[in-house]
């Protein structure tokens, strides 16, 4: 569980891209459509199976169709959530006092890691090719002071936004201080 | 009713019997995980509509499909 500080407010969340999950979605959609492949593979004679596996094979599919699809299907669309979640569930934290990176790394593990504005030494956006500045996202990287490695979201929405965003509160921050 | 092929040599399976075995374990499973990703959910997934809406057809697209499985077979 996150625990913010007493009066820290969220500013914005960060989360990477939803074209991120479109190959994992249409590898889903192509194995549910597997088992319909498989049965016009078999039935259409172009390999020449013996009468006895195909009328074997129809007599299943006619018989338990609805039943092996649905549950075929059920499988497929917890899979799915299990790895929505993981992109979901994968996110930066911008509140006026800290950034919050919150990394989930598949179900029972989770990273989280947070540091002030004042630590902050750069911030890097990264756009690389067609897809990337078409779609606007890209790779954010802050290196920071007193942490052993630098924070990296890969494929954020709209990095070009965070980064001012950041440095913004990090100059109000920095202001503040030296007050 | 049909049986397969009796390997063991002294029992016998039905195919409606491993149907309801394979429908008991996909929907414990289907159980677990929805206990699992709903802990994650409400724990760590910051609310939100999407969110909620993301909750709501999970659920109902779920047991859809493990009602129409049991109807299948019954």
């Amino acid at each position: 569980m996150i625990t913010f500080e007493e009066g820290e407010q969220i500013v914005k969340i960060v989360r990477r891209h939803y074209l991120v999950i479109i190959p994992m979605a249409i590898s889903l959609v192509l194995a549910a459509l597997a088992p319909l492949l498989f049965y016009f593979f078999i039935t259409s004679g172009f390999i020449p199976f013996g009468a006895n596996l195909i009328q074997i094979i129809e007599n299943l599919f006619i018989k338990w169709k609805v039943f092996g699809y649905s549950v075929w299907l059920l499988l497929l669309w917890v899979v799915f959530f299990i790895e929505w979640t993981d992109y979901y569930l994968d996110l930066w934290l911008i509140t006026d006092k800290r950034i919050i990176d919150v990394e989930q790394k598949g179900f029972f593990h989770r990273e989280i890691t947070s540091f002030r504005y004042e630590q902050i030494q750069d911030i890097t956006v990264e756009t690389k090719g067609f897809i990337e500045t078409f779609f606007k996202f890209g790779t954010l990287q802050i290196q920071t002071a007193g942490h052993g490695r630098d924070i990296i979201i890969r494929d954020a929405h709209y990095p070009e936004e965070a980064r001012s965003l950041i440095l913004r509160l990090s100059e109000k921050s920095k202001a503040t201080i030296n007050q | 009713m049909e049986y397969i092929p009796n390997i063991l040599g002294k029992i016998s399976f039905s195919i409606k019997s491993i149907a309801d075995l394979v429908l008991f374990l996909v929907a414990t499973f289907t159980a677990i995980a929805t206990i699992i990703l709903f802990f994650h959910w409400k724990k760590y997934g910051m609310g939100g509509v999407s969110l909620a809406f993301a909750e709501l057809i999970y659920l109902v697209v779920s047991v859809v499909l493990i009602v129409v499985a049991f109807l299948a077979i019954n």
